[in-house]
């Protein structure tokens, strides 16, 4: 009987090619999928871990008259270094929105020029907002003397 | 064969990708919670640093400041700075658990005004000083916690609200300060410390509301010098 086809031999090594191709291919895959899983990962927590160590107070405010800017002193006492933003509302407004850096252990004036509410003769009352750039808030207010 | 080669290929998976991995975000996640266990701690601290803060001039006519610092937390307490009005003096001064310490020679412009005085700690605590306001007049210094007028506001004990104490007297003295009733409350307390020896009118707001003040005026002497105000904003 005149039989054609593969000997068992060549259909093993076959099969092993295939085998071992499509399993470095898996591997391969894997590998680098479980690294990048690792390093983003690694990255979040590493950002958690700095939104949670962010600790920051308004130390003092002063309010010049003549140039209508309320100044605010924010210590850092925290664990990493912080960006922050300063909304103020009441009877007047007024915002420093420019990330302004503070590092840890630093205190630092900040500027916040005001526009008196409408209808508002003088400004008294205050609330002053602090927003960091890793989403943490810090509230004051302050009575004009 | 390749049966075998496809489990190996498997087992060599499980061990350089899968396990590494879970025991990577293990050690992640150990270490968070360290850094969380961490800050808790941190902000455990700062809610027990505890000092009481008494600000004297060294003498009547004296530019220069002392403050006295007395320890009343079990954790030590470092100062870092002393406020005079919108002067800022760094200090640093590290005063042990129970302990007391002074923070001497402020030199300060002396002007006729009030002054009012208060330390920050590196956890990120602020104290005034029991004897603010200073004053500084053309007889020297006065002030300190000899007169206090104690304002009562008599309330329903419904709602929250607000109520705006004035307390004017004699050399331009104001003092505004916002008093909140909260719920379940019949009354709140203002305190407020005035320094010279005269007459004082209080006045106490709700919103635009007046709300009747008894007696509307007190005279603050050596021989009386704590009065208590009523305000009845009883609905």
């Amino acid at each position: 009987m005149d039989k054609k086809g593969l000997s068992p031999v060549i259909a093993s090594i076959l099969l092993c090619a295939a085998t071992l191709t499509v399993g470095i291919a898996a591997w391969s895959f894997t590998f680098t999928a479980t690294v990048n899983l690792e390093k983003s990962y690694s990255k979040g927590v590493r950002e958690q871990i700095e939104v949670i160590s962010e600790r920051f107070t308004v130390e003092h405010v002063s309010y010049d008259k003549v140039a209508t800017t309320l100044h605010v002193w924010l210590y850092n006492f925290g664990k990493v270094d912080i960006e922050v933003d300063i909304y103020v509302e009441g009877d007047a407004k007024g915002q420093n929105a420019t990330a302004t850096p503070i590092a840890y252990g630093e205190l630092v004036r900040v500027d916040v020029p005001l526009t008196a509410g409408e209808g508002v003769l003088s400004i008294i009352e205050l609330a002053i907002k602090v927003m960091s750039r890793r989403q943490n808030f810090v509230y004051a207010t302050y009575v004009v003397p | 064969m390749s049966t075998i080669l496809g489990m190996l290929i498997f087992i060599g998976m499980l061990f350089t990708c899968v396990i590494p991995l879970f025991l990577y975000v293990n050690q992640v996640n150990t270490f968070y919670n360290r850094k969380v266990t961490e800050m808790t701690q941190f902000d455990q601290d700062r809610e027990k640093e505890q000092i009481d803060v008494y600000a004297y001039p060294l003498s009547q006519s004296s530019n220069e400041v002392n403050v006295y610092i007395k320890n009343r937390s079990p954790l030590s307490v470092k100062i870092v700075r002393v406020w005079i009005n919108d002067d800022k003096f760094d200090r640093s001064i590290e005063i042990p658990a129970m302990g007391e310490g002074t923070i001497e020679s402020i030199i300060i412009q002396l002007e006729t005004k009030p002054f009012y005085i208060k330390v920050m700690t590196a956890r990120g605590n602020t104290f005034s000083s029991y004897t603010n306001p200073l004053y500084y007049t053309e007889n020297g210094w006065s002030g300190g916690m000899g007169f206090v007028i104690q304002v009562v506001i008599l309330a329903n004990p419904e709602a929250t609200r607000f109520f705006k104490v004035k307390v004017t007297g004699p050399s331009s003295f104001t003092y505004e300060t916002q008093v909140v009733k909260r719920p379940h409350e019949s009354s709140c307390l203002a305190v407020v410390t005035v320094t010279l020896v005269g007459w004082y009118y209080v006045t106490v707001n709700e919103g635009l509301i007046s709300i009747p003040v008894t007696p509307e005026s007190v005279y603050v002497d050596f021989s009386e010098p704590s009065h208590w105000v009523y305000a009845n904003a009883v609905k």
